[in-house]
């Protein structure tokens, strides 16, 4: 495209991923005293493992 | 940028398109001349613009249909405990939530037998899920450091079929070479508080007796996280209204060496001297446009770094269900406090309003009005403010401690807070934008 740069599309897939919803993902603690985690920050664990995580 | 909410499709834009959409967005009925006129764009390049647009309209990346999920608490089980194994702490930082580690009552330390109690908790309450977190808390938690190695060589024999993961919230002033193997071994990730160099950090965490702590921490930190070059840790540090620089901040933090880096906006009470302001916000944008460029030039010249809140993973992302409930506290994620008090979070700790039980006591919890009021505000929807913010997808609907604490309930947002995470999710994106190589929409 000339005028729009495509940087990601379909981020949050709502019909595939509400269905498997398993919640074994990192719970996001948003306190400023850890990391104040979002789940902006999360991934989803069935479809990629983290190295490590911090909360 | 222009971010799709829904999809959660993000585009960076030319600066015509820009104008264009800020144009027509204002008044959808505008068309022909007069888009022109305002615009300052010729017909051509209006009409290639339009077509761009409609390519990913039809694509269903833009303009998608907002979706409104219905709110089901059953699907949220405990899974993450923190044990403030220490009502105590060697520092008394001057923005301390706890009050310098007691939480305002009497220091004490969690024995084992509570520690142990509430992994039995935890794992009672997690049913089938299989991946649980224990975040060892304080205070200093390494004030206990016995009982820690004890709970998770418990939670480890006790229950094997469960995957445990450890991480450690600590000031550093007491790290030792020995328990290097040990946090290894346990797999614990650790999160280490330190707010830049001496200026930064000294202005703030200090001992008890009013001294600065960055010359008794940095080597030992150093120590550590040059056994994990790798990452599982963050040196964290925290900004106040008096090291309001945190882009220099985080540069010297970089420049000390850590490669995992975060820095976090303190919260107080408003009348607080060291509060942020919502006067402030100019400034703390320039410091994220300023952390932006660094973060990038690093980037770029192969001494890059992880900045936390830049970790978005637009690939693997959560699903839907995981994004409209929040942070899970007082459902998901529970803390108990050395005594065994139960409550919905470590910044609830010893607010007896929200006490829900106690690890030593069967049945553990016993609040169920807590129980439900905290799986009611965990949900997204529930708060007005946060059903049309179109951060709502990355944030989740913010701290429901740092709501109570500032407003008084749990529904009601930390408007401050709201702005500052905006801006942090935008810094965000704007990275994820410099990184990203052209896609195709397709």
């Amino acid at each position: 495209m000339k005028f729009i740069k495509v940087v990601a599309t379909k981020t949050i897939d709502v019909d595939d991923k509400l269905a498997k919803a398993c919640r074994e993902c990192q719970t996001p603690c948003k306190s400023a005293c850890k990391t104040s985690s979002t789940v902006g920050n999360q991934v989803c664990e069935t479809r990629k493992k983290p190295k490590r995580f911090i909360w | 940028m222009l971010l799709d909410v829904p999809s959660g499709s993000i585009f960076s834009l030319d600066e015509r398109v820009y104008h264009y959409l800020q144009v027509v967005l204002a008044d959808p009925s505008m068309e022909g001349e007069s888009v022109q006129r305002l615009t300052g764009l010729d017909a051509q390049t209006i009409t290639e613009i339009e077509g761009e647009l409609e390519q990913l309209v039809v694509a269903g990346c833009l303009f998608t249909q907002a979706t409104q999920p219905t709110e089901d608490g059953s699907v949220l089980t405990l899974k993450s405990l923190c044990l403030n194994v220490a009502h105590e702490c060697n520092f008394s930082c001057t923005y301390c939530f706890a009050h310098g580690g007691d939480y305002y009552g009497d220091t004490m330390l969690m024995t084992r037998e509570v520690a142990r109690a509430g992994i039995d908790f935890l794992v009672y309450e997690s049913g089938v899920h299989h991946n649980v977190e224990v975040d060892f808390f304080g205070g200093e938690p390494l004030m206990n450091w016995d009982v820690i190695v004890d709970t998770m060589a418990y939670a480890w024999s006790a229950y094997p079929l469960k995957k445990w993961r450890f991480t450690l919230t600590t000031n550093g002033s007491l790290l030792r070479d020995d328990m290097f193997p040990v946090l290894e071994a346990n797999d614990v990730s650790v999160v280490l508080s330190l707010d830049g160099d001496r200026r930064a950090n000294d202005a703030n965490r200090v001992f008890k007796d009013g001294r600065g702590t960055f010359d008794a921490i940095i080597e030992r930190i150093r120590r550590f996280t040059r056994t994990r070059d790798e990452g599982g840790y963050f040196v964290r540090g925290t900004y106040a209204r008096n090291t309001l620089a945190f882009a220099q901040s985080v540069r010297e933090l970089h420049t000390l060496g850590f490669k995992y880096i975060s820095m976090e906006p303190v919260v107080l009470s408003a009348d607080s001297a060291l509060a942020l302001q919502t006067s402030d916000l100019p400034a703390i944008r320039a410091q994220y446009e300023e952390l932006i460029a660094y973060f990038l030039s690093e980037l770029g010249s192969g001494a890059g770094f992880d900045f936390f809140h830049f970790k978005l993973d637009l690939e693997a992302g959560p699903c839907l269900s995981k994004r409209i409930y929040g942070c899970g506290a007082g459902v998901e994620y529970m803390a108990v406090a050395p005594n065994g008090d139960v409550f919905p979070c470590h910044q609830f700790d010893g607010v007896q309003e929200y006490r829900m039980g106690n690890v030593l006591v069967s049945p553990v919890l016993n609040c169920p009005e807590v129980l439900a009021e905290c799986a009611h505000a965990n949900f997204l929807f529930a708060k007005e403010e946060c059903g049309s913010c179109w951060a709502r997808f990355y944030c989740s609907g913010g701290c429901l401690a740092n709501n109570y604490a500032t407003t008084g309930t749990l529904l009601k947002p930390y408007a401050l807070g709201c702005l500052i995470q905006k801006e942090r999710i935008e810094a965000a994106l704007v990275v994820k934008a410099a990184e990203s190589p052209e896609k195709n929409h397709d």
